[in-house]
C-alpha cells in the first residue's frame, strides 16, 4: 500500500535541496501537481498543509542523472519507506495540459546544481480543476493565494 | 480505437526508459528487474523483450519510421510501449 504522508512544503523543499546538492552535473526539473503547490506555499513562507495528504511528487526532467535519482524514489522503494511519499516521473507530454504560455509565469530557482521550474499556482490548478480534484484550491484553512 | 486521453504512465515509461537505457548500468538494472521472478509481468516481458529493447534503443526522432514498420507486422509503437514493464521500488 503506498504511503500518503506528503503534507508540508518543507518536505518537497528538503528533497529538492538534497537533490540539488547531490548532482554531479547541472540538471533541470519541472515540478507539477500537488507537490508543486506545496513548494509554492513553502517558497512564499506560508505555513500550511494539504487538507488531504498526497503520496507523490511529480517531476519532469530531461536530465539523465535526475531521472536516475528519481528511479530510486519510486513506489515501494526504501525512499518511500523513509519519507512517506514517492516520486512519479511524468512525461513531458503532460505539459500540453497547461496554457501554452505557462513558462512566462513559472517560478525559477537554482538549488545547488538543480535548475527548478515550477508553473504558477494558477497554471498548476487549471488541469486539476478540469479533473475536479478535491484537494485543489486549499492549503490549511484558506485557499492557495493565486497572486 | 484511438485513446482519447493519453496514458501518461506509458509515455513516462518510454521517455525515461529511453533516457536510462543509454546508461549501461541502468540498462542492466532494468533488465534484471524485469526478469526477476518477483516481477508480476516477468513472463509477459520475456515474450516482448526483443521489441521492448528495440523500442528503448530507438531515438524519438525515428518514432514515425519505427511505428510504420511495426504496423506492417500488426503492431504499433503504442502497443510496444505499453509492454515496457513498470518498475517496482521494493526490488529495483
Amino acid at each position: 500500500m503506498p504511503r500518503r504522508e506528503l503534507r508540508h512544503g518543507h518536505q518537497v523543499a528538503d528533497w529538492l535541496e538534497q537533490l540539488g546538492a547531490g548532482l554531479n552535473e547541472p540538471g533541470k526539473m519541472i515540478l507539477i501537481g500537488s507537490a508543486a503547490l506545496l513548494w509554492h506555499a513553502f517558497d512564499r513562507g506560508i505555513q500550511g498543509e494539504l487538507p488531504e495528504a498526497s503520496m507523490v511528487v511529480d517531476p519532469i526532467t530531461d536530465t539523465e542523472e535526475i531521472a536516475r535519482v528519481c528511479y530510486d524514489c519510486l513506489i515501494g522503494s526504501e525512499f518511500e519507506r523513509e519519507h512517506g511519499w514517492h516520486v512519479n516521473l511524468m512525461p513531458e507530454l503532460v505539459l500540453r495540459e497547461f496554457a501554452p504560455d505557462w513558462r512566462d509565469r513559472a517560478a525559477m530557482k537554482s538549488i545547488g546544481r538543480l535548475t527548478l521550474m515550477v508553473p504558477s499556482p494558477e497554471d498548476l490548478l487549471r488541469p486539476k480543476l478540469r479533473r475536479g480534484e478535491p484537494r485543489i484550491g486549499s492549503i490549511g484553512n484558506g485557499r492557495v493565494p493565486l497572486d | 480505437m484511438k485513446d482519447l486521453v493519453p496514458n501518461y504512465g506509458d509515455f513516462a515509461k518510454l521517455q525515461y526508459g529511453r533516457m536510462l537505457w543509454k546508461l549501461p548500468a541502468m540498462r542492466e538494472r532494468l533488465l534484471q528487474h524485469w526478469a526477476d521472478p518477483r516481477h508480476p509481468h516477468v513472463e509477459r516481458f520475456q515474450k516482448w523483450k526483443g521489441e521492448v529493447e528495440r523500442l528503448l534503443s530507438t531515438e524519438q526522432g525515428q518514432d514515425d519510421d519505427l511505428d510504420a514498420e511495426l504496423r506492417k507486422r500488426g503492431l504499433s509503437l503504442r502497443v510496444v510501449a505499453r509492454e515496457i514493464p513498470s518498475v517496482f521500488g521494493s526490488f529495483f
